[in-house]
């Protein structure tokens, strides 16, 4: 008999000696189960493989805590999108910003992994000089002024502001002039000084020759762009709902949005008229409930290999909805965005139009699937803290600061319209924003203390398109301005014989 | 074990990696072991073994020392597997990877799938938490303490649940019992 089963019996028989009577039954069981048994020995090359794998990766790393410092594979689902390349590109990076505060020396041969979960770097006191004095913008995408920002420093990426010309609102409106009152609890504020976070730069993290090597390109010297930064490497999977992958090195992000070729487009093939687009649009009902949402984006990201667990829990954003008395008139998107929160040390962040800031998970109602995400980017920050402004009346008073209370989109031919706003006792939270620093011709991102004050409610038959509105409370950024408001331009002459023109030629 | 686990984990924490390898020595054939009962692939458990130790590799920081370095590697390679089915899509429950197994991920190295299914009839009597048990026993040659570790159940939890089970039996799962004695040591 084998050794193992007699092991085994002898086991049984401790425990109930009686059992010796169904002997022949058992040994049959157990001579079955270890005849069948697999080989659960790994392969000694796997062994070994695997063993040198990690000895490389820890080599030369110092881990210094979780909150400083930690690594992952950033861009784990990237291998599947790589194997749809002919030409397979493998990306040999020196990181400057990151490498140099990490301890991570990136040798040829080695692969990089942006680390994805927030990190901090803690410096003097008000390291980032003077705040109040720079061109500090709001990161609100909509608010920002982008004219003053050249292309490719960086920046904020222009987004249609919610309560577009598209929706159904009815346009033109006047001008609202709004009015915050304050109906929460007393605060007070003790700290003297609190973080400012300004992101680490990534641009300059990968250099040509570490790519341009290993393609044969053959139209021209690939080689002439030497040593220059690679700005963005983008991968195309062209199966049917494939996607389009974009890795972003200036700013440390990647994007991962529908191939557009090998998605089903609606509205070029079943839909060809005006009417079907209006009576077939999703309806409310179409949108499934979070959960089912949620559970779609959790899935297409963890495929990826995406870490959901340094965001906080994810929402799924239906503000679509907040914008229209009755609901049944609500114009329905074709997509639904699942965010989940930026956290820093537990604190979330929030854009300075009082949406929560995090990475976007586009939800494509139609077909059920994921259609893109956006904000996936590189967290490595440096702190230094900053003197706060401790007067909360101070604080109430900047939310009425012009600045504040003009309107944000209005057509001048109709009447202003006066609404007031009850704000509900705040909580702390961090602003995005984005300065353009002229001499550096850069821009940086800050996440900025701030207090955020909920809605309590809007004045009646008025209309207020923010959840939220958020004052900074460090000195330096509390009266930044949003930006001038921005008005719906009237038809000129031109445009109105451009229009006869395009009319006639049509007939 | 012949090493001080504890006093390894902290020198990784501080960045000393150079005694890794005697716990990546003394753990990776478990590792191994316990992932392939859940998948019963080769290919897969490699590569959930892979993931496994460089998630212990990424996230060593912030363990803490003091509490079981296995139960918290275990419970990593776990989590992986149930990412492994959540990635699949399976519909059946991903506890229940026998089903699985059956369907299409067997090993080619098993290659009698009637003598399998036969044995699988017996198995199928009992639920997927126990069935994984008497695999690791069996075929692992775990220890009831490495099975609690790995299983995230305590030992006296174990004992006191097949005592339960044991009494409440009936007569034809006496095969059940009998696997289950195994485990009693």
């Amino acid at each position: 008999m084998n050794e193992k089963i007699k092991d085994i019996l002898k086991d049984i028989y401790k425990i109930d000696p009686s059992l010796r009577s169904d002997e022949v039954e058992i040994i049959k069981v157990l001579e079955e189960l270890l005849e069948i048994e697999p080989d659960l020995e790994p392969d000694e090359e796997f062994v070994l493989s695997l063993k040198k794998q990690l000895v490389e990766s820890v080599g030369p790393m110092k881990v210094v805590g979780k909150k400083e410092f930690s690594f992952l594979e950033m861009y784990k689902g990237l291998s599947f999108a790589i194997g749809g390349l002919v030409v397979v590109v493998v990306i040999l990076i020196s990181v400057s910003g990151i490498s140099n505060r990490s301890g991570v020396d990136m040798e040829n041969g080695r692969n990089l992994f942006f680390s994805s979960e927030p990190t901090v770097a803690q410096l003097k006191d008000n390291a980032f000089g003077v705040l109040s004095d720079l061109n500090v913008e709001k990161s609100s995408s909509d608010e920002v002024n982008m004219e003053s920002v050249p292309a490719g420093a960086g920046g904020g990426r222009y987004s249609t502001p919610p309560g577009n010309a598209e929706s159904k609102i009815d346009y033109p409106f006047g001008p609202m002039y709004y009015s915050y009152v304050y109906a929460g609890e007393e605060i007070v504020i003790e700290q003297e000084k609190m973080d400012v976070f300004r992101k680490v730069p990534t641009s300059g993290s990968v250099k040509g020759g570490s790519v341009t090597g290993r393609i044969n390109f053959n139209l021209f010297d690939l080689g002439k762009v030497g040593d220059a930064n690679v700005g963005n490497i983008s991968f195309v999977d062209n199966s049917d709902f494939g996607y389009r992958t974009e890795i972003d090195f200036t700013n440390g992000s990647a994007y991962i949005y529908k191939n557009w070729e090998k998605w089903p487009n609606y509205y070029s093939t079943t839909c060809t008229s005006e009417g079907c687009y209006e009576t077939d649009r999703p309806s409310l009902s179409d949108i499934p409930d979070d959960e089912v949402i949620v559970a779609v984006a959790n899935d297409f990201l963890s495929g990826y290999g995406i870490d959901t667990s340094i965001y906080g829990e994810p929402e799924v954003n239906r503000d679509f909805l907040m914008y229209y008395k009755n609901i049944e008139d609500a114009y329905i998107p074709d997509e639904v965005t699942v965010i989940y929160p930026f956290l820093i040390n537990d604190i979330k962040v929030y854009e300075g139009y009082g949406n929560i800031s995090g990475l976007n998970v586009n939800y494509d109602v139609r077909s059920g699937r994921v259609s893109a995400v956006n904000n996936l980017t590189v967290q490595n920050y440096e702190s230094s803290l900053y003197d706060t402004e401790r007067d909360f009346d101070k604080i109430i008073n900047s939310v009425n600061s012009p600045d504040r209370s003009k309107p944000v989109l209005y057509d001048e031919r109709t009447e202003s319209v006066k609404v007031t706003i009850e704000l509900d006792t705040p909580f702390v939270g961090l602003e995005h924003f984005w300065r353009y620093d002229k001499t550096e011709n850069k821009s940086y991102e800050y996440l900025v203390p701030a207090l955020i004050f909920p809605v309590k409610s809007i004045s009646e038959d008025n209309y207020y398109w923010k959840k939220r509105v958020i004052v900074p409370i460090i000195k330096d950024f509390i009266n930044q301005s949003d930006g001038d408001p921005i008005r719906i331009m009237e038809k000129t002459a031109v445009d109105t014989d451009v229009d006869a023109a395009v009319s006639e030629a049509v007939e | 074990m012949g090493f001080d686990e504890k006093k390894i984990i902290r020198k990784c924490q501080k960045g000393d990696w150079s005694e890794f390898g005697v716990l990546y020595d003394f753990y990776v054939e478990k590792i191994y072991r316990f992932v392939f009962f859940k998948t019963m692939h080769k290919e897969t458990a490699e590569d959930l073994t892979s993931r496994t130790f460089l998630k212990v590799v990424e996230k060593i920081g912030s363990f803490d020392a003091d509490t079981s370095f296995s139960s918290w590697l275990y419970a990593i390679a776990r989590n992986g597997v149930i990412d492994h089915y959540r990635k699949k899509k399976e519909e059946v429950d991903i506890d229940d990877f026998w089903d699985i197994c059956l369907n299409e991920d067997i090993d080619k190295k098993i290659d009698d799938r009637n003598r399998l299914q036969k044995v699988g009839q017996y198995l199928n009597r009992l639920k997927p938490e126990q069935r994984e048990i008497i695999l690791m026993r069996v075929w692992g040659g775990m220890s009831f303490r490495e099975i609690a570790e790995a299983t995230g159940r305590s030992e006296g939890g174990l004992k006191m649940f097949f005592s339960r089970f044991v009494r409440g039996a009936k007569r034809e799962d006496i095969l059940n019992i009998v696997i289950l004695g195994i485990l009693i040591r």
